[in-house]
C-alpha cells in the first residue's frame, strides 16, 4: 500500500553550474577566496549597479553591485565586479586565463558556501547533526543526520 | 536514521542526496532549491521505500 509523504526516498538533485543569485552567499565565497574587503552597493540600490569599475588603468569601466578592487586582487588586473542583473550578479572580469582560473575558484567556493548554508538550515529544522569533509581537491561534503 | 548529503564538486557542482528522507521531507527541501536555484541540471528518485501500515476495521458492540 503506497503511503505518499511518508515513503522514505534514494534521490538526488544536481546543479552542473550555479547561478550568483545570492548576495549573501557570493559574499561568504569570496570571502572564502580571500576577497573579504568588497565594495558593495547600498541596499536598495543594487539593481542600479551603482559602484563603479575600475580598469587596470583606473578609467571606469561600468557599474556594478559588488567589487573586488584591483589592489586586493594579483597583481596586473582590473577590478573583479559583479553586474546585478536579472536577480544574478553576473561577474565582470578582465579577459585571460588569471581572471578565468579566479572564476572556477570562485565557483567551487560559492558551491561550498551553499552547500554550507543547506545544511546550517536543516540541523536548525530538524535539530540534526552535521559532519563536514573536504578534501584535497577541494571537493565538500556534508552529512545531515537526521 | 534519515541522512541528506551535500556535496561539491572541484568544479562547483552542487548535488543534493536524501538517503532515507520521507517524500514530504524531500519534496520541502527541493522545493526551497528550486525557488532559489531554478531547475536542476539533473535530478532522479532512486529508490521509494513505502511503509505498510495495518488497517483494522471493527466496532465496538455494547454488552458484547
Amino acid at each position: 500500500m503506497p503511503c505518499g509523504a511518508r515513503a522514505r526516498l534514494t534521490a538526488y538533485i544536481a546543479y552542473q553550474t550555479l547561478a550568483f543569485a545570492e548576495r549573501d552567499v557570493l559574499l561568504a565565497a569570496l570571502a572564502e577566496a580571500g576577497y573579504s574587503r568588497v565594495d558593495a552597493a547600498p541596499v536598495g540600490t543594487e539593481t542600479a549597479n551603482p559602484v563603479p569599475v575600475l580598469d587596470f588603468d583606473r578609467n571606469i569601466v561600468g557599474g556594478a553591485a559588488l567589487v573586488v578592487r584591483r589592489e586586493h586582487l594579483p597583481a596586473g588586473s582590473g577590478d573583479l565586479a559583479f553586474v546585478l542583473t536579472d536577480g544574478a550578479y553576473v561577474p565582470l572580469v578582465p579577459s585571460g586565463a588569471r581572471s578565468q582560473q579566479l572564476l572556477e575558484r570562485l565557483r567551487m567556493c560559492y558551491g561550498r558556501a551553499k552547500a554550507t548554508q543547506l545544511a546550517e538550515q536543516a540541523r536548525r529544522r530538524f535539530a540534526a547533526t552535521v559532519q563536514r569533509t573536504v578534501s584535497e581537491d577541494g571537493a565538500m561534503t556534508i552529512r545531515v543526520r537526521f | 536514521m534519515a541522512e541528506m548529503i551535500i556535496s561539491v564538486s572541484p568544479e562547483g557542482e552542487l548535488v543534493v542526496r536524501s538517503e532515507g528522507l520521507t517524500r514530504a521531507q524531500w519534496e520541502q527541501a527541493t522545493a526551497e532549491l528550486r525557488a532559489v536555484l531554478g531547475e536542476p541540471t539533473r535530478q532522479a528518485i532512486e529508490a521509494e521505500q513505502h511503509v505498510h501500515h495495518a488497517h483494522v476495521h471493527g466496532r465496538v458492540l455494547p454488552g458484547a
